[in-house]
C-alpha cells in the first residue's frame, strides 16, 4: 500500500523544514541528494519526459559534497566527544567517531529523516552507502553552525546506546592500565579475586578487582573465568580512569549547543605514545572465532562426565518416565484433540 | 484440567506473526523511533495522503475538511507534505507515512468533518510505532543510578573462605534484645 | 558489573530524623537527641557542593505526574494516560518532585522539593491511542451480550534532563 504519488518540490520543502534548514535553496538540496549513478539511469540518459522530478533542476552529483560533509561531521563530532570524554585517549575518540559515522548508522538516521525517498539514484532499493552519502552531502551544503546542530540533533543521541568497553576493545587492557597508573605514580597493580560462585557449573562467576598500591580499588568486574574477569575488570578500570562511567550524562540539545565546542579542536593524548614502547595497545581481532569446535565437544563431555557426576540430575529428570503422563494429545480430553490423519497408500 | 482447547486457526501463520517484530506484535515495551526527543524533537510524520471521491456521499466529510481546514494545517506543519488525491468510486481514506517506514491508513467513510479533523490530528501526533499492549508504562536508558542489588553486593567477605554450613552464618537474627546483650550494652556504673 | 558507592556523609546523617545505630548485632538502645539543625546544614552543604562541582552527574528524581509517582532519569520515556492539553513537541517542566538522588546522595522532600532546586525537563514526544482492550460483563450461564472495544488516549513524554542546583534550607 505504497504512496506512488509524490511532488518532489513539496517533499524537498518539507524536508528542509524537518532537518531544520528551510533557508537553503532547492537547487542545493537537489545537488546534495543526487547520486553519481543517477545519470546512468536509462530514462535519464534518454531524457524521457518526467523521468525523474528534479532532472531539469540539477545536473551535478554529490561526490564532492560527500567528502566535504564527511570531514565536517567528523570535526564536530570529535569536538563534542573531546569535551565529554576529556581524559580519554585520541584512539578511543577515533573509534567512537568512526563507529557513529559509519554507513550503517548514518543510513539509519537518513531513513528516519525521509532521505531515502528523496535521493536521486539508479539503484532500487537504495543502498546503505548511497543513503549515508546523501546525509554526508547534506553536511557539505550546510553552514558550519548548521552542521554543528545536525551533529548534536541527530548523530549524538546514538551515543546513548554505545557500550564504551566494546567500542574500543583493547587486546591487553591490564598492561595498558599498568602503564597509565605507573605514569600517575602507582607502584603496585594487582588483580584480586573477590568472590566466586558455581565454579563447576554451567554458569560460573568470578568477581575480580584491580587494586592499586594494595589499597585502592580502581576497577571491578565479573566474568565467566578468572582470565575473562581480569580483562573485564581492567577495562572497567580504564573507563573509570578516563571518567567514562554510567553515572555521567552527556549534554544533549540546548545544553550541548551552549558549550563552546570549538575550543576542543586539539586532539587528546595518544595512548601509544603515553604507554611504554613494549605495551600492546592493539585492539581485539573480532574476525577470528575464539573457540574451536573441539573445545565445544570437550566442554560438553566435561559437563556430562565431571559436573553431572557431582551435581547430579534433578529428581523429576531422573524419574522422567514416572513423571510423564503422556503427550498433549494423550493428556487432553478426546473431544478437544483434532484427529491426525494418516495416509494409507 | 484439560489443555487449552484448540481453535481452528491458521496456526503456523498466527504463531509466526506472534514472533515477528513487525506490525503483528501484540505486546512490547514503550519505544520511540530514532531517539526522538533526546536532543531535539522532530515530527515523525513525513507525508499524509487524503484519498476521496468527488461524487459519493461517503466522502462528504473529507471533502469539507479539504475545503476548510487542510490548508491551515499544512501551513502550521511545514515539515509534513499533504496530498489530496481524488479517486473515483473509492472509499475515502487517510494514509500517513512515518519516519520508521510504516504506513497507517484510516478509513474515513461516512465520517463528518470534525471526525476527519480529529483523526487527521491524531496521525500528526503519532510516532509511527505500532499500537501494542505496553509491558510497562516506562522505559529507561540507564537501569540504575545508585547501583543494582545483586546477591553478591553486600555479601560479607568472611563468607568467601568459609565452607557452609558455618555456625556464625546459621544464627537466628532477631530485633529483640537478649538478656546478655542488654547487660553488655547497659553496663552498670 | 559492580560499582562501589562512596558515601560522602555517614549513613546516619543521610536520614533527616534522629539516627538509629545500625549494626549486624541487634540492639535496641535509646534514641539519641542530636543537633538536627547543624547536621542538616552540613548535609545540605556537602550535597550542594557535590552537585555544583559535577554538572554532568546522572541524577534520578521521583516525580508525581497524573496521579502516579515515576522514578525518572535523563532520557527516560513515560506513558501518561489521557489526552493532556499539550501539543506534540512542547517542552515542559515537571514541578512535583518528591525526591532526587545521585550516585552518592539522596535528597527527600517533605513531601515536595523546591522547584528551584531540582528541575526535571521533559518534552512531549507522542500522543497516541492505546491498544484496544475488551470491556465486557459476563454472567455465568449467560452469553456475553455487550462487548466494548475500548481504546484510551495516551501521551508519551521523554525526560530530557534532571538537574539540581545548590540546596538551600
Amino acid at each position: 500500500m505504497g504512496n506512488w504519488l509524490s511532488d518532489y518540490n513539496s517533499e524537498l520543502y518539507a524536508f528542509g523544514h524537518r532537518i531544520g534548514a528551510p533557508e537553503i535553496s532547492e537547487n542545493e538540496y537537489v545537488k546534495a541528494l543526487t547520486n553519481e549513478s543517477f545519470f546512468e539511469r536509462a530514462d535519464v540518459e534518454e531524457q524521457v519526459e518526467r523521468a525523474q522530478p528534479g532532472a531539469e533542476i540539477g545536473t551535478e552529483h554529490n561526490g564532492e559534497l560527500v567528502r566535504k560533509g564527511e570531514e565536517r561531521l567528523s570535526i564536530w563530532l570529535k569536538r563534542y566527544l573531546r569535551f565529554h570524554l576529556a581524559k580519554a585517549p585520541e584512539e578511543l575518540i577515533d573509534s567512537v567517531d568512526s563507529h557513529l559515522l559509519n554507513d550503517e548508522c548514518l543510513a539509519g538516521i537518513a531513513g528516519h529523516l525521509g532521505i531515502d525517498h528523496l535521493v536521486r539514484t539508479k539503484e532500487f532499493p537504495i543502498s546503505q552507502q548511497s543513503s549515508a552519502d546523501a546525509f554526508r552531502a547534506l553536511a557539505g551544503i550546510f553552514s558550519d553552525e548548521k552542521v554543528k546542530n545536525l551533529v548534536i540533533d541527530f548523530i549524538v543521541p546514538q551515543l546513548v546506546d554505545i557500550d564504551f568497553a566494546d567500542i574500543y576493545p583493547l587486546a591487553d587492557p591490564l598492561a595498558v592500565l599498568t602503564d597509565l597508573l605507573k605514569a600517575e605514580g602507582v607502584t603496585e597493580i594487582e588483580p584480586r579475586l573477590l568472590r566466586s560462585a558455581g565454579e563447576n557449573s554451567a554458569e560460573p562467576i568470578f568477581v575480580v578487582a584491580i587494586y592499586a598500591d594494595k589499597q585502592k580499588n580502581v576497577g571491578q568486574s565479573a566474568g565467566e573465568s578468572v582470565t575473562i574477569a581480569i580483562d573485564m575488570a581492567a577495562r572497567e578500570a580504564l573507563l573509570r580512569l578516563w571518567n567514562i562511567t554510567s553515572d555521567r550524562v552527556l549534554f544533549f540539545g540546548d545544553r550541548a549547543a551552549s558549550v563552546p565546542l570549538e575550543k576542543y579542536s586539539e586532539p587528546n593524548y595518544s595512548l601509544t605514545k603515553k604507554c611504554a614502547p613494549g605495551t600492546n595497545t592493539s585492539l581485539l581481532d573480532e574476525s577470528q572465532p575464539t573457540e574451536s569446535p573441539d573445545n565445544l565437544i570437550e566442554a560438553v563431555l566435561r559437563y556430562r562426565n565431571i559436573v553431572d557426576a557431582e551435581v547430579g540430575k534433578s529428581y523429576t529428570k531422573r524419574l522422567r518416565h514416572k513423571f510423564s503422563r503422556g503427550s498433549l494429545a494423550k493428556r487432553s480430553f478426546r473431544y478437544l484433540v483434532k484427529p491426525k490423519p494418516y495416509t494409507v497408500a | 484440567m484439560p489443555s487449552v482447547p484448540r481453535v481452528d486457526r491458521l496456526k503456523p501463520i498466527y504463531t509466526a506473526a506472534k514472533a515477528l517484530n513487525f506490525g503483528w506484535r501484540f505486546s512490547d515495551f514503550l519505544k520511540i523511533p530514532a531517539y526522538n526527543g533526546i536532543s531535539r524533537y522532530t515530527n515523525q510524520l513525513h507525508r499524509i495522503t487524503v484519498r476521496f471521491c468527488k461524487q459519493s456521499e461517503s466522502s462528504v466529510g473529507v471533502r469539507n475538511f479539504i475545503e476548510n481546514q487542510i490548508v491551515e494545517i499544512g501551513r502550521k506543519n511545514p515539515s509534513v507534505v499533504i496530498y489530496a488525491q481524488p479517486v473515483r468510486n473509492s472509499n475515502p481514506s487517510i494514509r500517513a507515512e512515518y519516519g520508521n517506514g510504516r504506513t497507517l491508513q484510516i478509513n474515513a467513510k461516512n465520517m463528518t468533518e470534525t471526525e476527519v479533523s480529529k483523526d487527521f490530528h491524531l496521525l500528526f501526533s503519532r510516532s509511527g510505532e505500532p499500537v501494542v499492549k505496553l509491558e510497562s508504562r516506562q522505559s529507561a536508558l540507564c537501569p540504575s543510578v545508585q547501583g543494582q542489588w545483586t546477591p553478591i553486593t553486600w555479601l560479607p567477605t568472611a563468607m568467601n573462605t568459609e565452607s557452609l554450613p558455618a555456625k556464625q552464618f546459621s544464627e537466628h537474627k532477631s530485633t529483640a534484645t537478649s538478656a546478655t546483650e542488654y547487660i553488655l550494652q547497659n553496663q552498670p556504673k | 558489573m559492580l560499582s562501589r558507592r562512596l558515601l560522602i556523609v555517614s549513613q546516619s546523617l543521610l536520614r533527616r530524623s534522629s539516627p538509629l545505630v545500625t549494626s549486624s548485632v541487634s540492639t535496641s538502645s535509646e534514641a539519641q537527641v542530636i543537633d538536627t539543625d547543624r547536621i542538616q546544614k552540613e548535609v545540605f552543604k556537602s550535597i550542594s557542593e557535590e552537585v555544583a562541582e559535577n554538572q554532568r552527574q546522572r541524577l534520578f528524581a521521583v516525580v508525581y505526574v497524573n496521579g502516579r509517582q515515576w522514578k525518572v532519569s535523563d532520557g527516560d520515556l513515560i506513558n501518561l494516560e489521557g489526552n493532556l492539553p499539550l501539543n506534540v513537541g512542547d517542552e515542559i517542566k515537571l514541578e512535583k518532585v518528591l525526591m532526587v538522588g545521585g550516585a552518592n546522595f539522596s535528597l527527600f522532600g517533605r513531601p515536595l522539593l523546591d522547584s528551584n532546586t531540582v528541575s526535571v525537563d521533559a518534552v512531549v514526544v507522542e500522543k497516541k491511542t492505546t491498544n484496544p482492550e475488551l470491556k465486557y460483563v459476563h454472567l455465568n450461564h449467560h452469553q456475553t451480550k455487550f462487548l466494548n472495544w475500548k481504546s484510551d488516549e495516551a501521551t508519551v513524554l521523554r525526560i530530557k534532563s534532571v538537574t539540581a542546583k545548590a540546596v538551600q534550607q
